[in-house]
């Protein structure tokens, strides 16, 4: 990443306030690697053109680290704010300014004699908005979302990388499933078209490795109730399932074990009681270990107004 | 030439222009308004930027008929105006477009809290609107600032002093000295990293930052590490 950005959240309070932000802009053509791709601050991908804003005076020396934004990659996390993207050689989708919960990532030099007028009112107007994340909670991260297994799929065909596809993929399942893989872009479109939506990771040490940090297992359970795993309307169906018997309810069962994060989970089972109360406050975040899990600003919205001593939680 | 009375009105601007410019909330904008209102304030300034939609006007003045802009500062509030509402020159009275409006002010009470009201009336050739009324409010106290650096050399008291520079309160310490208790005392803690290969400091050093609620701004390489140690997805991407 070096010293420009994309894609930048203009209305956002950090090029807004209380330094009105005015940056030097440069258009280039649509780079090779950004054809036919979209991202968070490109939701329909990159036209003719990329208009590019200068946040540095010049290249730094050492490229800055590429932070990988892709839909899903870890931008499932509550709140999280993706608002302009480096200029990457490598790939469109390459977060440089972005906020989860209390914590800003600001991908550019704060030395004033390489920042441009345009990135010292940025800034300024970062500090500013952060002042009011004091203490905000977010969801913590305990696995990649399983996005990162189709990066190699791209990756691998726009630049003939193939030790996705023979070695960091199957490299990244648990021992079972990469029996169940066929190292040919053909078999890779088609175990990922049948196998992604059930793919989970974060439960267990199984699902940690040494050099893949993510291991990721399919789950067959979800699987054979052709319920991925993180829909609502699977969560409903399990829920529906659960109190009955044979094969499927007991499927049904393992999944809401396996999915709800059991800190909120009904002790008694009485899945339509604990929906009723959990239904608008919870979310599924695979990057938070694939649970569904209680929705952190809700959290944090509650934690403010007990503070200001207002009534709390409706549970 | 310039006359007296431009003088304190230009070193005012400056002044200002070197304050902490604090953001001030806009409450209760009514929704038909046809314009757009953001506010900042220091101790010795409250600032208005407007724009008002294109046909649609606000009175600078009595001029017979619509209702003069006019800001109000309430008794709650623990400042009060030291003078008169400052306004974009207008030769028929109204005001159009991009400007902005201000007012001086002085802290009158213990705290730093601004309450105002800022009251206009929207016209357009045919017809007016009925007067209309919104809410300010903020902090205007100083922000305080912890950068916290690799080592603390040129470049790093050049970013501190452009902070100050900018109306922060700005304290400089060091991946290696940084306290918990320091985080917390500041509203913000800037972390500061230089190009990967010219790190003045262990990257661990830099991952072991305090865990604080005090916000964290990370930036660049060391950024990417301390977030990432601090237990947030945000940085996983990482490549």
């Amino acid at each position: 990443m070096d010293h420009l950005g994309h894609g930048l959240a203009l209305d956002h309070a950090i090029f807004r306030r209380p330094f009105p932000a005015t940056f030097e802009w440069t258009e280039l053509p649509r780079q090779k690697e950004h054809e036919g791709f979209t991202s968070p601050l490109h939701p329909r991908g990159v036209g003719e053109t990329l208009r590019l804003a200068a946040f540095e005076t010049g290249k730094p020396e050492v490229p800055n680290p590429t932070l990988v934004a892709h839909e899903g990659f870890f931008t499932d996390v509550p709140g999280f704010e993706n608002l302009a993207e480096g200029h990457s050689a490598k790939v469109l989708g390459s977060l440089s300014l972005a906020r989860q919960g209390r914590y800003f990532y600001w991908g550019y030099a704060i030395d004033p004699a390489r920042m441009t007028a345009g990135a010292k009112d940025t800034l300024c107007n970062v500090l500013h908005y952060m002042i009011g994340f004091r203490g905000e909670e977010t969801v913590p991260f305990v696995c990649k979302t399983r996005e990162s297994l189709r990066t190699f799929t791209w990756l691998g065909r726009e630049t003939g990388y193939r030790r996705g596809l023979e070695e960091h993929i199957p490299g990244s399942l648990t021992p079972k499933w990469r029996e169940t893989w066929v190292p040919t872009w053909e078999g890779l479109d088609a175990w990922m078209a049948k196998h992604l939506p059930y793919v989970f990771s974060g439960k267990g040490p199984e699902h940690a490795g040494e050099r893949y940090k993510t291991i990721y297992e399919v789950d067959e359970d979800a699987m054979a109730l052709g319920t991925p795993n993180g829909a609502r309307a699977s969560l409903e169906r399990w829920m529906a399932l659960a109190g009955g018997e044979g094969e499927d309810a007991a499927r049904a069962r393992r999944c809401l074990a396996r999915y709800v994060l059991p800190e909120i989970a009904p002790a008694d089972g009485k899945w339509d009681v604990w929906y009723a109360r959990y239904r608008d406050r919870i979310v599924f975040v695979e990057s938070a270990g694939f649970w569904w899990r209680e929705d952190p600003r809700i959290l944090e919205r509650e934690r403010r107004a007990s503070a200001a001593g207002a009534p709390t939680s409706p549970r | 030439m310039m006359s007296h009375l431009r003088i304190p009105a230009l070193l005012l601007l400056l002044v200002g222009a070197l304050s902490a410019q604090n953001p001030v909330e806009v409450v209760d904008l009514p929704g038909n308004a046809p314009l757009s209102l953001a506010a900042v304030g220091t101790p010795e300034s409250l600032r208005l930027d407007l724009v008002v939609n294109p046909d649609w006007h606000l009175y600078a003045r009595d001029v017979g008929g619509g209702v003069p802009v006019s800001i109000t500062l309430r008794e709650e509030s623990d400042y009060r105006a030291k003078g008169p509402i400052i306004l974009p020159t207008s030769a028929d009275g109204t005001l159009t477009g991009s400007f902005s409006i201000s007012v001086p002010l002085e802290r009158v009470g213990k705290g730093t809290r601004l309450e105002a009201s800022f009251a206009f009336m929207a016209c357009d050739p045919l017809a007016c609107l009925p007067p209309m009324s919104v809410t300010l409010r903020g902090d205007l106290a100083p922000r305080r600032v912890l950068l916290v650096v690799g080592a603390i050399e040129a470049r790093e008291k050049g970013m501190a002093d452009f902070l100050r520079s900018r109306g922060f309160v700005c304290d400089l310490t060091t991946y290696g000295d940084v306290t918990p208790a320091a985080c917390e005392a500041h509203d913000v803690v800037l972390a500061d990293s230089r190009l990967f290969g010219q790190l003045k400091t262990k990257i661990a050093t830099a991952k072991a930052l305090p865990r604080t609620a005090t916000p964290i701004v990370a930036v660049g390489f060391l950024g990417t590490e301390l977030i990432e140690a601090h237990g947030l997805a945000m940085t996983s991407g990482y490549i």
